[in-house]
């Protein structure tokens, strides 16, 4: 059997390996997965928010961005 | 065959997009000059349903034109083509795919036969499972894909307003995965856990046919519908989508309903925690450590480790399994239990006072962190439940139609129609749900198409969470169920009598069975526990026992059930108190500007009291109530929630006759017409029913021959009058959206919808890019 080599612009070859195949896939779905929590638990939003307002992560930074999201953290409905 | 547009892998034939971009979004800026060329005697300006779509030869230039740049495989891939054969036909054949469809339509089919026709016998719960599951995947294969190109017309060229008024904060683009696990969050609560628990007292069949039907002709339209069209107008409200597309009186009526459906909402819902809690030391333990586990969460995440809330998240996850075990030892420790063994005024004081404290305080110390928690427990415990019923694959204990379908239930009176359908509510249909679909999903989606995938979708996989509560309580023994979910005012409170009168039903039950399985799951009774939540948590435990731990664990498999159910009410409760909160400070502020100050603490602490009056209100009454509460509650909480969608569905539906798509309005319109059946008629049975169970008026009555306490006939008097005026403010819209439909249709009126104005997205060349 041939070498499963990798082709020139760096993705997998079509002939690569089921379970690397697979473990693509679970990787892939791992990182949705992580980017979906990130999102539910504001973490995304702070890191939006260290950019935009150009600041490191402290405790100062988090207590303004708590401050400036609890108009729109508190609205937001939560279904029955 | 249609020319495609080049470097398009799928290719994406040319006809229809030029199709989808000029028959319904013309005229639009960009395109009115090319059309002028095309069409010299149309005149752009002319209202959308006069504009007859060019042959496509015509076409072609000015649409490679417009789309060149956009000629992109990522964009296309969400596309929602009106011919299936334009669409991408991916590695599967034609016939591959065509077989496939029919097998999984065909399996659905058998699955739903099968549920419906065995008599008898037991059936396997993977059977509701299959339903569900077959079912749902036809309706968003078709019927959303036909909603999605013939009546809504998705546009991938259309910028949202993530995309136009991004500000990173609340206008995001944002992965499709990432909003659907967002809206999924937001719209799954405890209704489509309790509701089918409720109404398995019909039998599990038809609560299961409704949820799977319901959702997939009405609910998951309603999500559709209402978040493309806040996506239109810039991630508008339903109120404000009310008042600018119906008129002044929508606008008032969904505002009084929003307001009304939140504060019932949050009685009931503290009534269902009361009931669980109450003479329940280990469960109420584990419920209070919430609260200090929650502000230690806040002060750790503010002081030690900003921003790292999945970690703060899985800490506190971990103090919370250790209040489980802890709540074991409280609860055989005499001294600890004395301590945490409430009655049930004594915890509704509790709630009505956390509600207050939760909207006063700043939300960093206790909200955000407990609605983290909340998140994340949900999400862990629905996939945990999943799993153990695939892998278990438990037996369904309950006949699939009870003797109660007559009306003389003991869990709640009524007969099948209507109630097990408003009971079912947001399993199927929520009006709830209206509110986060234009509330902060739209503002969220990256592209229209995606509308489809987190609308259309999400509410599918609300929908199947009511089914695995619907199996969790039907593979119960039936005598257990009702002992667990009947009042003390029907069966007795003594376990005996309560038995006796049980089994006399058909449904065996002894007085011994029921206290072995009390001493199972830790409590001292689980007689006469009304409001779904220790039925469920009961279902739950047997599940997850018999996957995982054995009977040793069944205790506390119950009480991380309880635990799990309480904690995300208890967050509804102070979020909902919060947002009812800026309501009224919304609605005061017009009356005196600084009742309107969101900032102000007098304003902040009259109208928390309000908000928390109103909600106590309802909770003091479900548990002076001597039917349990959610004998009268549920009901009240499900006529408000899907008259809510009644008035989701006016606006839908207004909105599709002025899209000049009035030959498609059935998909709204059918779910509106049954829903306005279903709820005029509960309505009209809860108000004047003669049955005192059933009737606010009748009861009323009969508490006044027999000289009850006149704060218990004042309650049914409430009852009976917020019912009315609510189906009043309804049907008052009901008219008015027919009127408006009524006068586009026949050219009175002109149909103008208020649409945000087009522009063409940018994101697609930027992927390309």
């Amino acid at each position: 059997m041939k070498p499963n080599r990798p082709r020139r612009d760096g993705r997998p070859s079509s002939r690569a390996k089921p379970d690397s195949r697979l473990r693509s896939t679970l990787s892939q779905i791992a990182t949705v997965i992580l980017a979906i929590l990130r999102e539910l638990f504001d973490e995304s939003a702070y890191r939006r928010f260290l950019d935009r307002s150009r600041l490191e992560s402290s405790p100062q930074a988090y207590a303004i961005f708590q401050q400036e999201n609890e108009q729109i953290k508190s609205r937001r409905p939560r279904c029955c | 065959m249609s020319p495609s547009l080049s470097g398009c892998t799928p290719p994406v034939s040319l006809a229809s997009v030029s199709r989808k971009v000029l028959d319904y979004h013309a005229p639009r800026a960009e395109i009115a000059p090319l059309l002028k060329t095309l069409s010299p005697h149309q005149d752009p300006a002319e209202p959308r349903q006069a504009l007859r779509f060019p042959p496509t030869s015509f076409v072609l230039p000015a649409v490679k034109k417009l789309t060149h740049p956009l000629a992109n495989p990522l964009l296309f891939r969400h596309n929602t083509l009106p011919n299936s054969r334009e669409r991408n036909p991916g590695p599967m054949s034609k016939t591959l795919r065509v077989l496939l469809w029919i097998a999984v339509s065909l399996l659905g089919a058998l699955a739903l036969a099968t549920i419906a026709l065995h008599r008898g016998e037991q059936i396997n719960a993977l059977w509701l499972v299959v339903a569900a599951v077959s079912t749902y995947a036809v309706g968003y294969r078709f019927y959303s894909s036909f909603i999605s190109a013939r009546v809504l017309a998705l546009d991938p060229l259309r910028a949202t307003p993530a995309e136009r008024l991004d500000n990173g904060r609340d206008f995001i683009p944002t992965n499709k995965w990432v909003v659907f696990g967002h809206h999924f969050a937001a719209i799954a609560g405890p209704g489509p856990l309790v509701g089918p628990v409720l109404a398995a007292q019909f039998g599990y069949l038809p609560g299961t046919l409704w949820i799977i039907a319901g959702a997939v002709l009405g609910g998951c339209v309603q999500d559709f519908v209402i978040l493309l069209f806040s996506v239109r107008r810039d991630g508008k409200s339903l109120t404000e989508m009310a008042k600018s597309e119906i008129g002044p009186l929508g606008g008032v009526v969904a505002y009084v309903a929003v307001l009304s459906i939140i504060i019932i909402l949050l009685g009931a819902t503290a009534l269902i925690v009361v009931n669980a809690l109450k003479s329940s030391p280990w469960g109420t333990f584990t419920i209070a450590m919430t609260m200090p586990i929650a502000v230690l969460m806040g002060v750790y995440l503010r002081r030690l480790r900003p921003g790292k809330v999945l970690e703060t998240s899985i800490l506190g996850f971990v103090l919370v399994l250790a209040a489980i075990f802890g709540g074991q030892w409280v609860s055989q420790s005499p001294s600890w239990a004395a301590i945490f063994t409430l009655t049930g005024p004594t915890l509704a004081i509790l709630i009505i006072l956390y509600g207050f404290a939760a909207s006063v305080l700043p939300v960093w110390l206790l909200l955000a962190p407990r609605d983290y928690l909340s998140t994340f427990v949900k999400l862990g415990t629905i996939s945990l439940l999943a799993v153990g019923i695939v892998a278990l694959r438990p037996s369904l204990h309950m006949p699939p139609l009870t003797r109660f379908v007559d009306g003389t239930g003991p869990v709640f009176a009524g007969k099948i129609f209507p109630f097990a359908f408003f009971t079912i509510a947001c399993g199927a249909i929520s009006g709830f749900h209206s509110l986060i679909s234009s509330g902060t999903t739209p503002k969220l989606i990256r592209n229209e198409t995606e509308t489809r995938f987190v609308g259309y979708g999400g509410m599918m996989a609300e929908s199947m969470v009511a089914i695995m509560a619907m199996i969790a309580a039907s593979v119960l023994q039936p005598g257990i169920y009702f002992a667990v979910n009947s009042p003390a005012g029907i069966v007795g409170q003594a376990p005996v009598a309560a038995a006796t009168t049980i089994s006399s039903w058909g449904f065996p039950v002894t007085a011994a069975q029921m206290a072995a399985l009390a001493h199972a799951v830790g409590e001292q009774t689980l007689f006469n526990r009304t409001g779904g939540a220790p039925a469920f948590a009961v279902g739950m435990a047997q599940i997850f026992s018999n996957t995982l731990g054995g009977h040793a664990l069944m205790a506390l498999w119950y009480h991380f059930a309880i635990m799990f159910e309480a904690l995300f009410i208890l967050t509804i409760i102070d979020a909902g108190t919060r947002v009812g909160r800026f309501m009224l400070q919304d609605a005061l502020g017009h009356i005196w500007k600084p009742l309107g100050r969101t900032s102000w603490y007098p304003s902040i602490l009259f109208t928390s009291a309000v908000i928390v009056l109103g909600w106590g209100n309802f909770l003091w009454q479900g548990i002076q109530d001597p039917l349990g509460g959610i004998n009268s509650l549920w009901p009240l909480f499900g006529i408000c929630n899907q008259l809510l969608a009644i008035v989701a569905l006016c606006v839908a539906t207004t909105i599709i006759v002025k899209m000049s798509r009035s030959r498609y309005i059935f998909v709204t319109l059918i779910p509106l017409c049954w829903l306005v059946t279903v709820n005029f008629t509960a309505s009209w049975n809860k108000i004047l029913d003669p049955n005192p169970r059933i009737g606010f008026l009748a009861h009323a009555r009969q508490l006044a021959a027999a000289g009850a306490n006149p704060r218990l006939i004042f309650n049914d008097r409430l009852d009976a009058a917020i019912t009315t005026i609510l189906v009043v403010l309804v049907a008052s819209i009901l008219i008015e959206s027919t009127l408006e439909c009524g006068r586009v249709i026949s050219g009175r009126k002109s149909p103008l919808t208020r649409e945000a104005p087009f522009v063409m997205t940018r994101l697609a060349s930027e992927q390309q890019a």
